[in-house]
């Protein structure tokens, strides 16, 4: 009691004898969304402005006599005439540990229920990226758990991989599978099951999105186990324009926090498409002059000072990461739209979803001529390398031949083998939505199939048997499995258990049909 | 658009004209006018009413509005004004407010800058600071 009276008493003397100084402006126009402000004379860029009410906005124009600011909330109760005021700070929101397994708004501000968020900093929104000395190159590989990509288009940590498609093909399933691959990691490693695995914290940021599918996504992350590794930062399509111009930037301050203690990150962007609609309505709103599509001019430094931001840091700098997995919608397939040709020269590389694959049945509808990783193999572990070196190829001259067999029946020895080869890899890579697989059974199966053992299957009936052979590897052959996920490399020792172990399960495998 | 561009760089030169030692010269702004009015020059309209707006706000950055509790009295209020002219170091012009709302002590606010001695300021912060 007479501690509380205490502070109380200091908090009061020590407001005393100040006389506060202040700088105000006064509201002249108001509609939108954005605030034209007169007056304001020592205001900053990006600085905070506080209305009457508690309502803020974001200084965003500087203008010869007015102040553009853009509103982050209704402004229904703002009138011309009203006065605000500079707050001195640019636009920061809470990060820290605490954020893991919550929901938060584009300030920070929990929207899950769950109780106030207990922030460890206070980090700007806006940052500029880390420079070049503070860096060091890519190397260490993010296990997505889907094996058409670990194989072909690997991602690395530090990587910014952008996700593209047509909608409705999967784009928003393979950020959440990774998510998903990352938990079951962190949780494996946490159990002393991986051996060396740094964990990865996981950061989604919903942008323009429809609230019932975030709140799908959530629940799906919730039954996966893997929200607890998660941070949601959502913004929902009902959201101000601003506060989902804002969302991807607190993203990006939640996950530097993490990248500052020197741990790794991966950040999902869902979808920057629609981040680039946010920031043209907030663009014409504020009359900015517009270009190509009526997007602002300066809609290039708005993803790429965003993105530039994921990192893999030196040691020196504590060796953090943050892998950035940027999601792009596409119309009717064209890539060489404004913000997809935008964002996919930023980025190191792409994986491009198609429709046509989607609804063939190749699920995820990864297309390999178009996906690229310019990171390469630098981000692949040993044991992946070596058995999936050629995998791209044989499906890029699959996909060629094929074309052609469709004219002749009449097809030489070599041309055969290549087409089955190829119609057994992309049955092996299709997966379904939400399980991830492990490493080790993903080197098992490819290595497999490199070495003829899918060959003696029908087509129809890869799936089946790879999906059996999995569950005889990870429950009859589980200390194969386990050497393999320590090693990460296949040793002649492993080769060769790994031959027996798959002839082992080839001589009592029958297919559905009991061939 | 372009009329009130032009319109706007023209009285921002007209402003430059009547400013002198950052105070705004009463009778070359009377000037000034009588010249549009008389000349009538194209757009002259939005030229004098883009020339009134940057002038008023020229003048609010030299006029002080002087808020406080209990009217302050003649000699407090003479030393409030010239205590200013000190701090800016040019003629402000001066606006004596009753505001019964601060509670106690004063607001002055010259342009866009503000400073707060009420006790309701302070009570506020003391609030925001115990939260």
């Amino acid at each position: 009691m007479s501690n509380i009276l205490q502070e109380l008493e200091s908090e009061i003397a020590s407001l005393k004898t100040s006389v506060t100084k202040s700088n105000v402006g006064v509201v002249r126009e108001i509609g939108d969304g954005v605030a034209k402000i007169e007056g304001l004379s020592d205001v900053m860029l990006n600085e905070m402005i506080e209305f009457p009410g508690g309502l803020y906005g974001l200084a965003l124009n500087l203008e010869e006599t007015e102040v553009g600011v853009v509103l982050m909330g209704s402004g229904l109760n703002i009138k011309e005439g009203d006065e605000v005021r500079t707050t001195g700070r640019l636009l920061q929101v809470p990060v820290g540990r605490d954020m893991l397994g919550r929901t938060v708004d584009a300030l920070g501000a929990p929207l899950d229920g769950k109780g106030e968020i207990k922030a460890d900093a206070q980090y700007p929104v806006e940052k500029i990226a880390p420079g070049i000395i503070a860096r060091q190159s890519v190397s260490v590989p993010v296990q997505t758990g889907i094996q058409a990509i670990d194989a072909m288009i690997p991602v690395g940590r530090g990587q910014r991989e952008l996700i593209i498609g047509d909608r409705q093909t999967g784009k928003t399933t393979i950020a959440v599978d990774t998510i998903i691959s990352q938990a079951n990691q962190n949780r494996a490693a946490a159990e002393g099951k991986l051996k060396d695995h740094k964990p990865i914290y996981c950061i989604y940021v919903a942008i323009g999105q429809k609230l019932s599918n975030v709140a799908r996504i959530i629940q799906t992350l919730e039954n996966a186990g893997a929200m607890e590794y998660t941070t949601v930062v959502t913004e929902a399509a009902s959201e101000p324009a601003c506060k989902q111009y804002l969302a991807p930037y607190t993203g990006c301050a939640i996950g530097e926090w993490f990248m500052d203690q020197g741990e790794d990150v991966l950040i999902v962007f869902d979808d920057l498409s629609k981040h680039a609609v946010a920031y043209r309505e907030m663009s014409l709103v504020l009359r900015r002059p517009s270009g190509r599509e009526a997007y602002p001019g300066d809609v290039f430094y708005l993803h790429s000072r965003l993105l530039e931001r994921s990192a893999r840091l030196s040691e020196k700098e504590g060796g953090g990461s943050m892998t950035a997995l940027p999601i792009v919608e596409t119309q009717a397939g064209d890539v060489s739209a404004y913000i997809p040709t935008n964002v996919i020269s930023i980025t190191d590389g792409q994986i491009f979803l198609e429709t046509d694959l989607f609804y063939q049945g190749i699920r995820p509808a990864i297309s390999v001529g178009l996906s690229v990783s310019r990171v390469g193999s630098a981000a692949q572990t040993k044991a992946i390398k070596k058995v999936s070196g050629t995998t791209k190829l044989d499906l890029a001259q699959y996909r060629e031949l094929q074309a052609f067999a469709q004219f002749g029946s009449d097809l030489d020895e070599k041309t055969k083998a290549t087409l089955d080869r190829g119609a057994r890899i992309v049955e092996l890579f299709k997966q379904n939505q939400y399980s991830p697989i492990p490493l080790e059974l993903q080197v098992s199966t490819l290595w497999a199939m490199q070495n003829g053992h899918f060959d003696d299957v029908a087509v129809e009936h890869v799936k089946d048997c790879q999906l059996k052979m999995e569950e005889f590897l990870s429950t009859r052959k589980d200390e194969l499995m386990g050497k393999l996920r320590d090693e990460k490399a296949i040793t002649d020792e492993i080769g060769a258990e790994l031959k027996t172990a798959v002839e082992d399960f080839k001589n009592n495998y029958k297919s559905p049909t009991g061939e | 658009m372009k009329g009130s561009k032009d319109a706007q760089r023209i009285a921002r030169q007209l402003l430059k004209a009547t400013v002198e030692n950052g105070e705004v010269n009463g009778s070359t702004v009377k000037a000034v006018l009588r010249k549009l009015a008389t000349g009538k020059p194209r757009g002259y309209l939005g030229v004098i009413s883009a020339y009134a707006h940057l002038v008023r706000l020229e003048l609010e950055k030299s006029h002080a509005v002087i808020e406080s509790a209990s009217p302050l009295g003649g000699t407090l209020e003479a030393s409030v004004v010239a205590d200013l002219k000190g701090k800016y170091g040019k003629q402000i012009t001066s606006e004596f407010k009753h505001n019964p709302e601060l509670l106690g002590g004063m607001r002055v606010r010259v342009g866009s800058d503000v400073w707060d001695g009420s006790v309701r300021n302070r009570l506020e912060r003391l609030r925001e600071k115990i939260g």
